[in-house]
C-alpha cells in the first residue's frame, strides 16, 4: 500500500488498541498491536526506499493480491517486495536498513508472543502485556522517527 | 489446546469484537479469523477427529483430503467459512479496497454461523475463561 493507507490503518487500529483492555481482551488488543506495528514498520520501509509502495496487497509473499483493471477483480501477482507480513526470513530481514533495525527486532518480539498466546494456551501475565506493549511502543516510536525524518542514520 | 481453551479464547474474541465499531473492518476480519479457527478447534476435537496437539490454523494449510476427511463429519461449511475469511483479509486488512465495512459484517456472520454449529457438537460444559 501506500504511506498514507498504512498511516491510517495504523491510525485506526490503534484507537481501537486504546479502546481494549489488555488484559481482558488480550487476543485482540494483541493482534491490533501487531497489525498497527506492521503497517508503521511498512510505511518506514517505503519511506527510506527498501520496499515499494504500491496498491498490491501481501498474501503469502512473495504473492501479493493486485485490484484487475474491472471494479471488484483482482489477480494473484508475485512482485518484489511491497509491504511485509512478518519480519523473518533471511530475504525479508536484509531489506531492513539500520534505522530500522531496532523496530524490527521489536516486532519479532512481538511476532514470538503470537502463536503461544493468541493460537496457544500460554498463560496471559501483567509481565507478557508490559512485555507487549513495550514492543509496540519501539516499534512505533522508531517508524515515527524514520518518517518525520529524524532517523537516517538510525535513532 | 484442549477444546475448552479454544472455547474460552473464541468467545473472549467474540466479546472482544463486541467493542468494535465499524470502521475497524481490519480487526473485526482478522478477530473474526482467529475465533472461527477456535471454534473450528472446538468442533474437531470435540467430536475427536483431531488430537489435541493437532490444531487448525488456516484452511490453506489443510490438504484436499484433509478437508474431505473433516468435511464428511462435521461438515465444509467450517473450512468454507474459514477459507472465506482468509480471501478478505488480503484486500481489507492488508490492502485498502472499498468495502472494509461490508466486508466485517460478512465475517462476524460467518463467525455467527461457525459458532452455532461448533456448539451443537459440545456439550453444556462451562468455558473456562
Amino acid at each position: 500500500m501506500k504511506i498514507e493507507d498504512h498511516l491510517d490503518k495504523a491510525e485506526r487500529i490503534g484507537g481501537l488498541r486504546n479502546r481494549l483492555d489488555p488484559a481482558d481482551d488480550y487476543e485482540l488488543w494483541y493482534w491490533a498491536s501487531l497489525s498497527a506495528g506492521m503497517n508503521l514498520f511498512n510505511a518506514a520501509l517505503h519511506h527510506l526506499g527498501a520496499t515499494v509502495a504500491e496498491d498490491c496487497f501481501a498474501h503469502n509473499l512473495p504473492v501479493y493480491i493486485r485490484p484487475g483493471a474491472a471494479p471488484g477483480t483482482f489477480e494473484a501477482v508475485i512482485r518484489p517486495f511491497g509491504d511485509l507480513e512478518h519480519v523473518e526470513g533471511e530475504e525479508a530481514e536484509s531489506l531492513v536498513p539500520p534505522s530500522l533495525a531496532i523496530a524490527a527486532a521489536a516486532l519479532r518480539d512481538l511476532e514470538a508472543a503470537r502463536d503461544p498466546g493468541i493460537r496457544g494456551d500460554m498463560k496471559i501475565t501483567p509481565e507478557l502485556i508490559d512485555g507487549v506493549e513495550a514492543a509496540y511502543v519501539r516499534v512505533a516510536g522508531i517508524a515515527r522517527l524514520v518518517l518525520d525524518g529524524d532517523a537516517a542514520d538510525g535513532p | 489446546m484442549k477444546a475448552q481453551s479454544h472455547r474460552a479464547k473464541a468467545e473472549r474474541l467474540g466479546r472482544s469484537l463486541a467493542k468494535c465499531r465499524p470502521g475497524d473492518y481490519e480487526m473485526i476480519i482478522d478477530g473474526a479469523m482467529l475465533a472461527v479457527t477456535h471454534w473450528i478447534n472446538v468442533a474437531l476435537h470435540t467430536v475427536a477427529l483431531t488430537d489435541d496437539d493437532s490444531d487448525v490454523v488456516h484452511a490453506y494449510f489443510e490438504t484436499a483430503f484433509d478437508r474431505q476427511h473433516l468435511g464428511l463429519v462435521v461438515g465444509t461449511e467450517f473450512l468454507d467459512g474459514l477459507e472465506e475469511i482468509e480471501t478478505l483479509r488480503p484486500l481489507h486488512a492488508r490492502g485498502n479496497v472499498a468495502g472494509g465495512e461490508a466486508a466485517a459484517v460478512r465475517a462476524l456472520d460467518i463467525l455467527q454461523g461457525i459458532r452455532e454449529k461448533a456448539l451443537a457438537f459440545v456439550s453444556d460444559s462451562p468455558a473456562t475463561d
